[in-house]
């Protein structure tokens, strides 16, 4: 049964690398980018001697992970792009459910950078000084929820372009801008000011990557983000496959 | 394609093209909502992370909140007007070569130059042009500095040289695209991307390792955090005329290796169009 979704996932893998793996070099070249400046700001904050909610340890660690897993803090599928070149007609006439495609798709897409960026930045931390296990293994379970949760949202994201008649580009940008900053990915909602972190970590984007970092640098306590992730899961995913069945059949697109 | 168009045609281009972006935006209601939602919400994003930490800890680096703001202010204009200005991805240069546009340039009554600044988007391209502006003046009435009467000029000439550097750096990468058209198809993307994403950092109070190569080998830093110190009065005199000269480097660099690649491509031509070629 999950043969044809490992070649799947196998054939993405290819697609990954088979012009060679220079192609991977810009995505590598644009995470370092953000990640060096982003950890100096921490240690500069320090030496300033400000005080946070958390330590410079907990927020290396917290910048560090989530470049090295960004694919899957926030999850992006090729539906968001799919919907306006044809392609996600194609998803219909295999015997195969669309939900499965998509998610061994991404998974495929996601192996290489793990395998040739992460895995190594990752053996390399210790030579960093940066803290690269987890603090609590209630981290594992988050991440696998943070991630089903991402595809859900892909889900209902989808729809909402079918919907608005595909305006793929506006849809994309306010999904963007959205996830990017109610997921606590980039900033950690503790260090957020006017008490933000008191509300901000409960909305359904807070369920994402931002949810399983704090696990995972030891921010925040599993009987309370755990519940919440487990939550929005069962929600989003009951809109994500109600709304997709109603929504299919409204798709137009155009190109090739 | 000819050589030259009058000014007056040029200005005539520019207005059937906002036109267009014009009708494209007023379509319908709905579309026009999403768009000015879609605007409001990733310029707002964009600042409000670094903004946040800086208003939580009192400023980051030795800059304060308002100088904090201005930078980010600064960078929403520079890549605000870029985009607005640079639209049928005349900022992305690499995507054009790379798709074999360029040669459907070649037949169009237009110079190259022309065809690719017209094409711009002003009604639903300038939300972050606009928002930019906007959290300047907010940023500015709240610094409690005394702007002299040539301050104004000196932002004008700054912003223009951030936006020389930001189009140079595309350009030079991209001249790979000539060579490499579906490896390097996106290549300015990349260098387009990783400056938006690296130029709201403030590089006030980092160390010299990072700072350094973030003013000249990868010149992110040039496009809002050192301008903003020459605007603010941070700088002594010297370090003044730098993003200038580096500017004015950058652009002959970058015109000298497009123009190296454009005299291969028209050589051998881009496979776009062989079987087994790009999107074929």
């Amino acid at each position: 049964m999950f043969g044809k979704y490992g070649i799947t996932a196998r054939m993405s893998v290819r697609s990954k690398t088979n012009g060679g793996l220079i192609y991977l070099v810009p995505e590598i070249f644009m995470r370092l980018v953000y990640l060096v400046p982003l950890m100096f700001i921490w240690k500069s904050l320090a030496e300033s001697g400000a005080e946070a909610e958390m330590s410079v340890s907990q927020l290396l660690s917290y910048t560090y992970v989530n470049v090295l897993a960004a694919d899957m803090m926030i999850v992006n599928t090729c539906l968001s792009s799919w919907n306006f070149d044809t392609k996600s007609l194609e998803m219909f006439t295999r015997p195969m459910s669309v939900f499965g495609q998509v998610i061994a798709r991404t998974v495929g897409e996601w192996a290489p950078m793990l395998l040739l960026f992460s895995l190594p930045m990752l053996l390399f931390a210790p030579v960093l000084g940066i803290q690269v296990l987890p603090k609590s293994l209630w981290a594992f379970p988050s991440l696998f929820l943070s991630v089903s949760l991402g595809f859900a949202f892909e889900f209902v994201f989808y729809c909402v372009m079918v919907r608005l008649r595909n305006v793929s580009w506006p849809v994309y940008v306010i999904r963007s801008a959205v996830v990017s900053f109610f997921s606590g990915t980039v900033i950690p909602f503790k260090i957020l000011p006017f008490g933000m972190d008191q509300w901000i970590r409960y909305q359904p984007f807070g369920s994402l990557g931002g949810a399983f970092l704090t696990l995972y640098v030891g921010s925040a306590d599993a009987a309370v983000v755990l519940p919440v992730q487990i939550f929005w899961n069962i929600v989003i995913w009951l809109v994500a496959v109600f709304w997709f069945r109603r929504s299919r059949e409204r798709m137009v697109s155009f190109g090739g | 394609m000819v050589d030259k168009v009058s000014l007056k045609r040029y200005f005539k281009l520019l207005g059937i093209y906002a036109r267009m972006d014009l009708a494209s935006l007023m379509r319908d209601g709905k579309f026009m909502a999403i768009v000015m939602a879609a605007d409001l919400v990733s310029n707002l994003s964009a600042v409000s992370g670094i903004f946040f930490l800086a208003w939580k800890f009192g400023g980051i680096g030795g800059m304060s909140r308002f100088e904090i703001l201005f930078m980010l202010a600064y960078g929403n204009i520079v890549m605000g007007f870029l985009n607005m200005m640079g639209g049928c991805n005349a900022l992305f240069p690499s995507r054009i070569i790379g798709r074999g546009q360029w040669e459907h340039m070649f037949i169009m009554p237009l110079p190259y130059g022309v065809q690719l600044t017209v094409g711009i988007f002003p009604f639903t391209g300038s939300g972050t042009f606009i928002s930019g502006i906007a959290l300047l003046i907010v940023a500015m009435c709240n610094l409690k500095i005394s702007f002299a009467w040539w301050w104004p000029l000196l932002l004008i000439f700054q912003l223009a040289v951030s936006m020389v550097i930001v189009v140079s750096l595309s350009y030079l990468l991209s001249s790979l695209a000539f060579y490499a058209p579906v490896q390097c198809e996106e290549i300015s993307s990349t260098v387009i991307y990783s400056i938006e994403q690296t130029m709201t950092f403030p590089l006030s109070g980092m160390p010299g390792y990072i700072k350094y190569p973030l003013l000249t080998l990868f010149p992110a830093g040039l496009t809002a955090w050192f301008p903003t110190m020459i605007l603010l009065g941070k700088t002594v005199v010297f370090e003044n005329i730098y993003p200038a000269i580096f500017a004015l480097l950058a652009a002959f660099t970058a015109a000298h290796f497009f123009k190296k690649g454009f005299r291969y491509y028209v050589k051998k031509g881009i496979n776009r169009y062989e079987s087994g070629g790009h999107r074929s």
